[in-house]
């Protein structure tokens, strides 16, 4: 418990108007798209937190915002931290972190394929699952499953036919 | 299209010429596909396209219910099955508040101790077949047959178990089950110093390994990459040390940690593995608990909204499963953080410089599962 009061301390004194909530068994803050990467940058460097691990980093569709997780973890003292930040307005964009953490590059890539989330300053930006030419973004809530293969299917008919 | 299509070809100047490597190529073990940027022998640059099977499991498991879900995980890791299957029914059962009896914890750290010495078992196997040595193969599946059969006895199918369920296992182990195992554990002992006869101790192996594909630690942190690929880096990262799950708090087992950081390194971690998974697997095989083997939760399961998070130690590093949950029968979000996901981000710095013959080496000591990168 006094751990977990000193880690409350420490960012209190670079976040102070930061209120403190839980993810799952995690200790979780929540930031502004605009400022995210200023605030991941602080937790980065810290000398005290020292986040230098991004353990991951994901996404989750609450069809009013589009929430952004990210899971940093230290591997000094052992603290989690999830940093949430939530996308109300389209186009959904955010810069990235790759500067930071380079397992960002990975996860950043699949975010942008499943969520059409775009970042800034990402070195290679592409999808990374589907393929270059499909349309709409799987893991979005309002992607409706059913009509996709037979869109896909009919598409690639003419094609087919032609190579005959 | 034009665009897209450039965008997939690494730019190269008169002397580098480019190189595909995959989807198809027996070293890459699944369906990789490496552009490599080539300055003579030398990898210049190298670019990772995947896809190849993305069976999109994240966006399934929101149309299936909770106890339907678990299993497609089943075909992420494939050599890790039971592993992942416990990671989703140990998140499930945290959501639920389900208290697992103690046999269960036992029967499942039993089963995912043998799960990661039959995989570790076949990637020393592979290991040896892509430097160009083909026994080693027949010698790591002789042990490996008798894991799967104990598998196939208790669990009716040898790879994809699906023997974890909410709440504990299906069913009670095989009156066999423990005679079998020990009768394992005999023989690998017996035989394990044929292991390092054939494979650790040949010189034309070690002037393979030795000193190649080199990850200082700074990178491996950086890449968030775990399992015995970070260790082997000298960082200390076991999920089963780190945060015990299930029967991983009541046995002696050491954390094997290296720091030279080479593919020697990462050869060396696996092996002694192997033998911790053996420690593990005696402390518990004489000790089973009596009693149920599994608890009774709902036939329909409506964990309260919110957010729940896992993580266990497969073969390959750390799985997460985040779980997302609204309240109703169906998951509304579910995220894998898979180990071999962010362990291929460190093929690259591993073999920029290297020659491509080594890509093969370090391919190898990644030890890397596609289906579980693609998902």
């Amino acid at each position: 418990m006094m751990q977990q009061n000193g880690f409350e301390q420490i960012l209190k004194s670079i976040f102070p108007e930061i209120t403190l909530s839980k993810c799952a068994q995690f200790n979780a803050i929540e930031l502004k798209p605009e400022s995210i990467y200023a605030g991941l940058e602080k937790l980065h460097q810290q000398s005290d937190l020292k986040f230098d691990m991004l353990v991951c980093l994901t996404a989750v569709d609450r069809v009013t915002h589009i929430e952004v997780l990210y899971h940093l973890r230290s591997t000094f003292n052992g603290y989690d931290l999830i940093v949430k930040t939530a996308l109300v307005e389209q186009p959904y964009e955010l810069q990235s972190v790759v500067p930071l953490w380079r397992s960002a590059e990975l996860f950043e890539m699949e975010i942008y394929d499943m969520f059409g989330i775009s970042f800034s300053g990402h070195p290679d930006l592409r999808r990374l699952f589907m393929p270059d030419d499909w349309e709409g973004f799987p893991l979005r809530k309002s992607y409706k499953t059913t009509d996709v293969a037979d869109n896909y299917l009919d598409s690639h008919k003419l094609l087919l036919n032609q190579q005959e | 299209m034009e665009q897209t299509i450039n965008n997939r070809i690494l730019q190269s100047s008169d002397d580098e010429f480019i190189i595909n490597v995959g989807p198809q190529h027996p070293s890459t073990h699944g369906v990789l596909h490496l552009q490599l940027r080539l300055d003579g022998e030398e990898i210049a640059d190298l670019k990772p396209f995947l896809g190849y099977i993305h069976r999109g499991i994240e966006k399934m498991c929101e149309s299936l219910t909770y106890k339907q879900f678990i299993y497609l995980t089943s075909r992420m890791d494939y050599l890790s099955a039971h592993i992942n299957n416990q990671a989703c029914c140990l998140a499930i059962e945290k959501s639920l508040q389900v208290e697992v009896p103690e046999r269960a914890k036992v029967i499942r750290t039993l089963m995912a101790e043998l799960t990661r010495l039959a995989s570790h078992q076949l990637w020393w196997g592979s290991t040896g077949l892509d430097m160009g040595a083909v026994s080693p193969f027949f010698y790591a599946f002789r042990e490996r047959e008798m894991i799967l059969e104990i598998f196939e006895e208790t669990c009716g199918s040898r790879l994809t178990m699906n023997y974890c369920v909410p709440g504990g296992v299906m069913n009670d182990i095989h009156p066999d089950f423990v005679s079998k195992v020990k009768k394992l554990i005999q023989q690998f002992k017996a035989n394990i110093h044929e292991y390092d006869e054939l494979l650790t101790g040949n010189p034309i192996f070690q002037s393979r390994t030795r000193g190649v594909g080199y990850l200082p630690k700074e990178d491996a942190i950086s890449l968030a990459c775990s399992g015995p690929v970070a260790r082997a880096s000298g960082i200390s990262c076991d999920v089963r040390k780190k945060e015990p799950y299930d029967a991983y708090d009541r046995v002696e087992f050491e954390e094997i940690i290296a720091s030279e950081g080479d593919c020697f390194a990462r050869y060396r971690v696996r092996m002694k593995e192997m033998l911790e998974s053996m420690k593990i697997i005696e402390q518990l095989i004489d000790n089973i608990p009596a009693g149920d083997y599994r608890a009774k939760i709902k036939g329909i399961i409506k964990p309260p909204a919110g957010e729940y998070f896992q993580r266990v130690e497969t073969a390959r590093g750390e799985l997460g499963v985040f779980i997302v949950s609204d309240g109703s029968n169906k998951p509304y979000r579910v995220k894998f953080r898979t180990p071999n996901f962010s362990n291929l981000a460190a093929l690259k710095p591993m073999s920029l410089g290297a020659k491509i013959g080594d890509l093969v080496a370090i391919m190898a000591s990644l030890d890397l599962i596609i289906p579980d990168i693609d998902r």
